[in-house]
């Protein structure tokens, strides 16, 4: 086999392997932790002192 | 993550972590520029002819040192993630935030399509020229090369943009050593610039500037992207112009010394265009004139 064709494959492997890491730690991230922790982030903190500020 | 309790105690957020240093934000600006140092000059001399590119060179210049100083100036203030997105948050109102927002990921889905598909490309040739026969398959280096990037941003900003540090280095000098490589001052020279000179510095009249403009933006464009990782910097307010501003010098350096050696030829061409006899009259007057720096250096240059 060409070695083009070895490379080929080995990034159609690669790309696999990838793709797998992260859909593995999607679920692993998705049961380990609540909803609530991982939605809680705010953009900046310019918006979180915005919404501990009361008049 | 994998130490941090399963909920979140009373009031307890998620947030960025600040581990970037004013290095790691030069990386990001002049990262996403550089392909257009390579680019640019070839589109944007092929639209307009030489002097074309070299005016779409300087005017973009000016606009984007404009841009990358309102920019790290806005940011360092407004220092949370998402660049652009967040100063039309703050400073405009949620609408022009979407609006804006919604560029912002059209332009960087296209630009990483894009840079996939010319890697594929490349790669492509480089078997070609190895002697490879047939047309290689350039999809697994393309679905590669996202996945890779993708997977390189999951593991977080930190890894991605130290990794993004050494790659932009290895790319600036390597424009270095292509300038000092073909430009005769290591070894011959094969450009054959002063031919671009002959009869046809301005194929297509001025309007070939207005053409070559849009090309000229590729020496430059993306060094507004530093801002979208202020949330992540250690010190926003010193390290986001202090990169920026870095960054922004450092592709006014390669977008000049590409075309360095027609730059001085082009000086006294462009006086040529703009009329013999009229120049002729100015050069003798800033001669005659002892303080006249323009003249003396327009001298120089010829």
């Amino acid at each position: 086999m060409d070695f083009w064709n070895v490379l080929e494959y080995a990034a159609w492997a690669l790309s696999a392997v990838f793709g797998l890491l992260m859909l593995a730690d999607l679920v692993r991230i998705d049961t380990t932790y609540d909803n609530e922790l991982l939605t809680s982030s705010r953009e900046g903190e310019i918006e979180a002192t915005a919404e501990r500020h009361s008049i | 993550m994998a130490n941090v309790t399963s909920t979140a105690p009373e009031g307890e957020r998620l947030q960025l972590l600040r581990v970037l240093g004013p290095a790691h934000v030069w990386a990001l600006g002049v990262g996403i520029v550089l392909v257009g140092e390579y680019m640019g000059w070839n589109f944007s001399v092929g639209k307009g002819g030489m002097i074309a590119g070299l005016v779409a060179c300087w005017v973009a210049g000016l606009l984007y040192t404009c841009v990358a100083m309102i920019d790290s100036e806005v940011t360092s203030t407004v220092a949370a993630a998402g660049g652009q997105y967040t100063q039309a948050k703050h400073i405009v109102g949620p609408l022009m935030a979407f609006n804006v927002g919604l560029y912002l990921t059209f332009a960087y889905t296209m630009l990483e399509a894009a840079n996939a598909i010319t890697a594929g490309y490349l790669i492509s040739v480089v078997a070609t020229m190895t002697g490879y026969e047939g047309a290689l398959d350039q999809r697994p280096f393309i679905i590669l090369s996202i996945l890779f990037l993708a997977w390189l941003n999951y593991r977080g900003v930190l890894a991605t943009l130290t990794f993004n540090l050494v790659i932009t280095a290895i790319a600036f000098v390597a424009i270095i050593v292509l300038f000092l490589s073909t430009s005769g001052i290591l070894g011959g020279g094969i450009m054959q610039h002063a031919a671009l000179f002959e009869g046809h510095e301005l194929p297509y009249g001025w309007i070939g500037v207005l053409a070559a403009m849009h090309f000229g933006l590729w020496y430059y464009l993306g060094i507004e992207g530093t801002c979208q990782a202020a949330e992540e910097v250690r010190s926003p307010a010193r390290s986001l112009p202090y990169g920026t501003m870095a960054g922004i010098m450092t592709l006014l350096i390669a977008a000049t010394i590409l075309p360095l050696r027609f730059r001085i030829s082009s000086a006294s061409a462009m006086i040529r265009i703009l009329g013999v006899a009229d120049g002729e009259r100015q050069r003798s007057s800033w001669a005659s004139s002892r303080t006249s720096r323009p003249g003396r250096s327009i001298a120089t240059m010829e």
